[in-house]
């Protein structure tokens, strides 16, 4: 039986096309199209010399079509009836440069295009984008390690150490908040952190503090505010595959003589790589990619690529721009993630293994 | 030296309301391959982590080699635990399962390497040290288990059940070397099994519990012949049971009155008085069909199933309504169902217990 006819057998026809349909749509329309169309936009090169000196002869032929009006207006001041052949000669080429310079502005409206690398050779060229690029990458790279060194314990105190009453109540303490829009989340960080918030009084009332901090000038905001926001997504993986770890296990680690921290790195993280790496694949995409935490929590020293290319989209109007920024993002997010799993010997079956 | 003794003094261990184990006292000797049988959930396994030291009982305590171990972690008891379900570690391969121990104590990679395959070859499993423990059949996982555990140099071996999973012909080749194996490290095992015939080849010592309690502990031929508790007499081997009250004593022999008649046996125990209701055992093997010779105990029934058991043949029989199981060699007799034969046993080869908690089959 091929998969197809055995899909078929299984669900019925109906549900068996839409099972097939389903993916194709969210394959295609959703992910290929519009990337091969933001790859394809990105080649799209706007001519600006070519568009500058249309608009230069624009200018100067305008200014000879207003001599031309002065001079026709003279000509009839001093009595030329309208059929003198020199007013009427005038008239003709005065038609003539109007119709040129229609055409011309016509050219400008559909600007001239050409196919060409020129916009992934802006950014090369481009010292301060590539070093936000670079530190975009660095960032998120260290939002990722925070949350992975913050989840463990936690995914571990869940799925092995937490009795199932505690570990539910747990539980819905960690997705309630996640219930709230992240603007709103974000916004609830801003009000702690500034330089008058919460975290800041408290501190500086209990004595602690001399001095409030800043912590939304520089990045530290912006990654407590992003390894917030997307640290669930660690959990919720790497939960799943140690409580499939068997509790039999870490005991005879123990009983062979393991103490707690062999145990861990022997056992029980082995156990939950997979896990750990689909969540950092997840967190390391989503924070590249997030735009509105740094907006928010961040300062002019902590821009983020993202938004580079937010503003070349609305506030540069250059889309072609734009969109090679946003293909480089993707393309070198990808090579990044996958030399990380190479590194740490993760393989893509490793992460969708069943256990 | 390895082989320690086992001290186990008033251990009691509750979860929530259920009592696992129940105020058990006994001692283990050094050197002996030591055998806790009862049937699934009188609390053998609890017993066996509270040995190992994962599970601290409620009351009681746990000598080893006369040291108390309370307070006691398990990596720092001379004990090594085969878990029931093996838990050999999957993402790494043989040799390293086998060295985990050695890696705790930070032996290097070459002398691990080297230590692993000399236990491999202890336990006849030469050329898997690179496979990964789920490429390995039941029987050889089961070896890789052993070896690992044997890795730390343990006084006391723990085995929970380890060849329940395994298949019969596998699981009577295992009995020989598992005793092997321990005749061989002189190490003491402390083996659970709820399955008699296991318990009854390879054990110095065999415990019977039930519900939480010891009932008897004696050598395997003590335990099969001299039963002292209903319980024993019916969960270890074949028995049949027949109930009736004690009319008379004379030493140790007492006669019952049954449904079925008459019927005298040895006392099992000495607190049996007449009047008492009582249950007397008879061993399949040692009842007869048409003897020819003069026996104590004899009644009529009529053939209902004969099977065939290879070398043996087992008759079943019923006496006015009780059913009867005889054991005789193959070829001895030639009975067909509905036959009428008589059943006849010798009074030193049945037994009477007092009324207790019995195992229906
Ligand atoms: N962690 C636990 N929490 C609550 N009750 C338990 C726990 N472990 C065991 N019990 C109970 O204790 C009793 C003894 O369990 P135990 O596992 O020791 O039995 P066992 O003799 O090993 O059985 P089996 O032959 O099936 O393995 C059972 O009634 C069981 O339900
Ligand atoms: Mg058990």
């Amino acid at each position: 039986m091929t998969q197809w006819q055995q899909l078929l057998f299984q669900n019925g026809k109906i549900m068996a096309v839409f099972m097939v349909a389903l993916p194709a749509f969210w394959l295609v329309i959703l992910i290929v199209a519009p990337q091969l169309m933001m790859i394809d936009f990105s080649l799209w090169y706007e001519d600006n010399v070519t568009l500058e000196r249309l608009e230069r002869d624009i200018s100067q032929k305008d200014h000879h079509l207003f001599d031309l009006d002065d001079k026709i207006a003279n000509l009839m001041d001093q009595g030329l009836s309208a059929a003198d052949p020199q007013l009427v000669s005038l008239e003709q080429e005065y038609q003539l440069l109007d119709q040129e310079i229609k055409q011309l502005m016509l050219k400008t409206d559909d600007p001239p295009e050409v196919y060409s690398p020129k916009n992934y050779v802006y950014l090369a060229h481009n010292q301060l984008h590539r070093t936000i690029f670079l530190k975009t990458i660095w960032s998120s790279l260290m939002v990722t390690l925070i949350a992975m060194v913050i989840c463990y314990p936690v995914a571990y105190y869940l799925a092995q150490v937490a009795p199932k009453r505690q570990a539910t109540i747990l539980f819905l303490g960690l997705i309630i908040p996640y219930w709230i829009n992240e603007i709103l989340r974000t916004f609830a960080w801003l009000m702690l952190l500034s330089y008058n918030g919460f975290i800041n009084l408290f501190f500086t009332r209990a004595g602690l503090l001399e001095e409030p901090i800043e912590f939304l000038d520089g990045n530290t905001g912006v990654l407590i505010g992003m390894t917030y926001a997307y640290i669930l997504f660690m959990v919720f993986p790497t939960y799943n595959l140690l409580q499939t770890l068997d509790r039999n296990q870490i005991d005879a680690a123990s009983d062979l003589g393991a103490g707690w921290i062999r145990i861990h790195l022997r056992i029980a993280i082995p156990h939950a790589k997979p896990g750990l790496a689909v969540g950092a694949i997840t967190t390391f995409m989503l924070a590249a990619g997030t735009y509105a935490v740094p907006a928010i929590l961040g300062g002019p020293h902590s821009l983020w690529f993202t938004q580079i290319i937010y503003s070349w989209f609305f506030d540069g109007g250059n889309w072609n721009q734009g969109a090679a920024y946003a293909f480089v993002l993707l393309f070198l997010c990808i090579i990044f993630v996958m030399l990380m799993m190479k590194i740490f010997r993760v393989r893509f079956n490793d992460i969708t293994r069943r256990v | 030296m390895p082989g320690q003794n086992v001290e186990l003094i008033h251990i009691s261990h509750a979860f929530k309301e259920v009592t696992a184990v129940e105020d058990l006292t006994l001692t283990v000797d050094r050197k002996c391959f030591f055998s806790f049988l009862g049937p699934s959930g009188c609390g053998k396994t609890t017993l066996l982590r509270i040995i190992a030291g994962f599970i601290r009982p409620t009351r009681g305590k746990v000598l080893i080699g006369g040291k108390d171990m309370a307070g006691m972690p398990p990596n720092l008891r001379p004990t090594a635990m085969i878990f029931q379900n093996l838990a050999l570690f999957p993402l790494m391969s043989v040799w390293e399962n086998v060295a985990f121990a050695f890696e705790v104590r930070g032996m290097t990679k070459k002398n691990r390497r080297m230590r692993a395959e000399e236990l491999l070859d202890r336990v006849a499993l030469p050329d898997v040290a690179d496979k990964s423990p789920q490429e390995l059949s039941g029987g050889q996982r089961q070896r890789v288990a052993i070896a690992r555990a044997l890795a730390v140099e343990p006084e006391v071996l723990l085995l929970d059940e380890p060849l329940s999973a395994l298949d019969l012909k596998l699981r009577q080749k295992m009995i020989t070397e598992l005793r092997d194996i321990q005749r061989q490290t002189e190490v003491t095992f402390i083996y659970i099994t709820h399955d008699q015939g296991e318990a009854l080849a390879m054990s110095d010592q065999i415990a019977v519990m039930t519900e939480g309690k010891v009932q008897q502990i004696g050598t395997p031929e003590e335990i099969y012949n001299k039963p002292r508790t209903a319980f024993v007499a019916t969960f270890v081997g074949e028995n049949n049971r027949i109930q009736g009250r004690i009319t008379r004593i004379d030493h140790d022999r007492g006669e019952i009155s049954t449904s079925l008649g008459n019927l005298t046996g040895k006392l099992g125990s000495t607190d049996i008085n007449i009047g008492e209701d009582v249950l007397l055992f008879v061993r399949p093997e040692r009842c007869t069909l048409n003897s020819q010779k003069e026996i104590d105990n004899s009644i009529t029934g009529q053939i209902v199933q004969l099977d065939f058991a290879g070398p043996t043949r087992i008759c079943n029989l019923n006496v006015k309504g009780e059913l009867f199981k005889v054991v005789y060699p193959e070829g001895q007799h030639h009975f067909k169902t509905g036959d009428q034969a008589d059943l006849s046993f010798h009074s030193r080869d049945a037994l009477i217990l007092p009324q207790g908690k019995a195992v229906h089959d």
